[in-house]
């Protein structure tokens, strides 16, 4: 199936130093940085060549079970990179070509790439069911890397990708802007708390730099109040960045230079302020890049760097906490479960937060993908983003009457309120872990006399 | 098992059995037997991989042509070598030894005069010849693979000295790439 993504233009794609490559030079060009990629990444080869084609991962992609599109099978989308990775590079498939399915590299070959390597959200869980452990995200990574570099990239993404190399945060906010943000959540604060809690920017000789997603600063505000409410009431010397305030790294998702590029900041923002502990907001594939990939990308990072979720379950005791009357849900962001064993300190945080707490089923390591992952939040796709979500969206239907999703991940944040309109469970809210915390945390004269609706229509007491 | 009854059984002529305390009638009786039961499942066992793969339409899809030729392969390596079990199809055990002696010492002994075991060691031949470039090969890659998977994650602050989660990952980071230093910082030493 064809999907309507928009591709970035030549002019774009120069923003993030990629030149577009023309029709006829494709194909030399594509085997030579598929060459390239594989002499760096042994793990390319390992998952190309050990697959055995048994199908035991087609039941385990969300992608084939919302599509029911053969090439979303996991398996199926990783031979259209193994048949042109066997035919140039493979013994047995430069010399049995089609007896070992490694046909030439055609004309349409690149086309289907896009449209199915952009299909997957790299939420792994392939990677769980498959005997081998073959993790066909590994793959997609690879495959979008060498459409990136043969100017293959969506516009969606590579726009984002600029905004992060020029200002360091996806939506391309300078300082005066985030400055004006943080003000205006300042008497969001004031307003709703009674409490003076400053979000310092830039602040130097600080103990803890704040890394949000800068979606935080607008659309998640709650998630933003929340993990300012923590540090207020842990008396933090904490910070934003005015150089990195954006936990998302996009680059993981299609170009691995813009990943190393963008974690660097991380480093160099924290030197900047004087941190000794970097902490790391709401963002699934954010806190991937920065926990597993940061000492493969720079070197060792010489900071403490903790999740604000662990950061904040650490600390739960300190707490003053009103349960809110909610019957509320936990939904485990692959990047966090899957890729960096983030499981407890999200539940910790819940059951102290709210009145009823209740699992999905399936939960943790096994939870399917919310459909908006790998940076597929563009809106032309959004047809599409409603079928990768279905098996989410049957998931939280299961559980109705439900009033709350939490979702401690920006992409999920921006997807899964699409997916329940989609779906007809408008009645049910989504929102952050943290902002849960902040809205159960009971600051200076008390919740309930200062604020009586905590979460619209959903508390009150 | 497969394997390690091949080189036993053949090593001590079905007497592998007396040294764990059997007379040598009920060792070669065992061997036989457990000959008879692995070659059996293993045919089994692949006549089902391959229904399976012709029966499930997505795994049939997703088939390719060397899947087929691999199982079978298999599957008539097992079955020609269950024909020695057959009337008729006795192979002298002695002197399948000295062949395999022969090969091994690079002397060349003459192949004993058996069909079942000509077809059987040139379909084994064969198959060795094709399972570098093969997708068989996965029972080696699959630990690689999971070694992978396995591998410890970073744990921050990394301590001085300390190996990153494995060589690959302390070599990529210490030599490959420079560490541009965009901004200056005083005392950058000592928190390194």
């Amino acid at each position: 199936m064809k999907i309507p993504i928009h591709l970035a233009g030549g002019k774009e794609l120069k923003g993030i130093g990629v030149e577009a490559v023309s029709e006829h030079a494709l194909k030399a060009k594509a085997i030579t940085i598929i060459g390239n990629y594989r002499d760096f990444a042994r793990s390319l080869s390992l998952m190309l060549e050990n697959c055995t084609r048994c199908g035991a991962c087609a039941n385990a992609c969300h992608s084939y079970l919302g599509t029911d599109d053969f090439f979303n099978i996991p398996a199926a989308r990783a031979s259209l990179f193994r048949k042109i990775y066997s035919r140039y590079f493979s013994w047995a498939g430069q010399v049995l070509n089609a007896f070992v399915g490694a046909p030439d590299f055609a004309a349409d070959t690149v086309g289907s790439w896009v449209d199915y390597f952009y299909q997957c959200n790299i939420c792994r869980r392939c990677a769980l069911y498959c005997p081998f452990g073959i993790d066909t995200g590994e793959v997609t990574i690879a495959a979008r890397n060498i459409l990136t570099h043969l100017g293959r990239a969506p516009r969606f993404m590579v726009n984002i990708a600029r905004n992060e190399l020029i200002t360091g945060n996806n939506m391309g906010m300078l300082k005066p802007a985030i400055l004006d943000s943080c003000g205006f959540l300042e008497d969001e604060l004031r307003e709703e708390t009674g409490v003076e809690i400053k979000i310092p920017v830039d602040k130097p000789n600080t103990e803890v730099l704040y890394v949000p997603s800068s979606t935080d600063l607008f659309t998640n505000v709650d998630t933003m109040m929340g993990a300012a409410k923590i540090f207020h009431h842990l008396k933090v010397d904490w910070t934003l960045s005015s150089t990195m305030l954006e936990a998302a790294n996009y680059g993981l998702l299609f170009d691995l230079d813009v990943m190393k590029k963008q974690n660097r900041r991380l480093e160099i923002s924290a030197r900047a302020v004087g941190a000794k502990v970097v902490v790391q907001g709401e963002c699934g594939h954010g806190w991937r890049v920065a926990r597993m990939f940061t000492e493969g990308a720079n070197g060792k990072f010489p900071f403490e760097l903790v999740h604000i979720l662990e950061y904040a379950a650490a600390n739960l005791s300190k707490f003053n906490l009103d349960k809110l009357p909610l019957r509320a849900t936990l939904h485990d962001p692959c990047n966090y479960g899957r890729a960096a064993g983030l499981f407890d300190p999200p539940r910790q945080i819940m059951r102290a937060c709210v009145e009823e707490f209740v699992e999905m089923t399936p939960n943790r390591e096994m939870n399917f993908c919310c459909g908006g992952g790998s940076g597929l939040l563009m809106d032309e796709i959004k047809e599409l983003r409603m079928k990768l979500g279905k098996m989410k969206a049957d998931q939280i239907k299961a559980l109705q009457p439900l009033d709350y999703v939490a979702l401690p991940c920006a992409s999920c944040k921006a997807q899964v309120p699409l997916l329940l309109k989609h779906y007809g469970m408008e009645q049910t809210g989504t929102g952050g872990v943290v902002e849960l915390l902040g809205k159960a945390m009971v600051l200076g004269s008390g919740r309930d006399e200062l604020n009586p609706s905590c979460i619209s229509g959903a508390a009150g007491k | 098992m497969i394997i390690f009854g091949h080189v036993l059984g053949i090593c001590f002529l079905r007497g592998q059995f007396t040294l764990i305390g059997l007379s040598a009638g009920s060792s070669a009786r065992l061997s036989w037997l457990l000959g008879g039961i692995t070659g059996s499942v293993m045919t089994l066992s692949l006549v089902g991989l391959i229904t399976r793969r012709l029966i499930v339409p997505r795994v049939k899809r997703l088939s390719e042509t060397s899947d087929y030729f691999e199982l079978m392969l298999l599957a008539a390596v097992a079955l020609s070598g269950l024909a020695m079990y057959a009337p008729g199809g006795h192979v002298d055990l002695p002197s399948v030894k000295s062949y395999m002696g022969g090969l091994i010492a690079m002397r060349p002994v003459p192949l004993p005069a058996s069909l079942p075991f000509v077809v059987h060691i040139s379909l084994v031949n064969v198959l060795l010849l094709f399972f570098p470039f093969s997708v068989l090969m996965h029972f080696v890659g699959g630990f690689f693979i999971r070694k992978m998977l396995m591998e410890t994650p970073p744990v921050y602050p990394t301590a001085q000295g300390n190996v990153p989660r494995s060589e690959f990952a302390s070599r990529r980071a210490e030599s490959h790439i420079p560490v541009p230093r965009h901004i200056p910082v005083e005392g950058q030493g000592e928190q390194r």
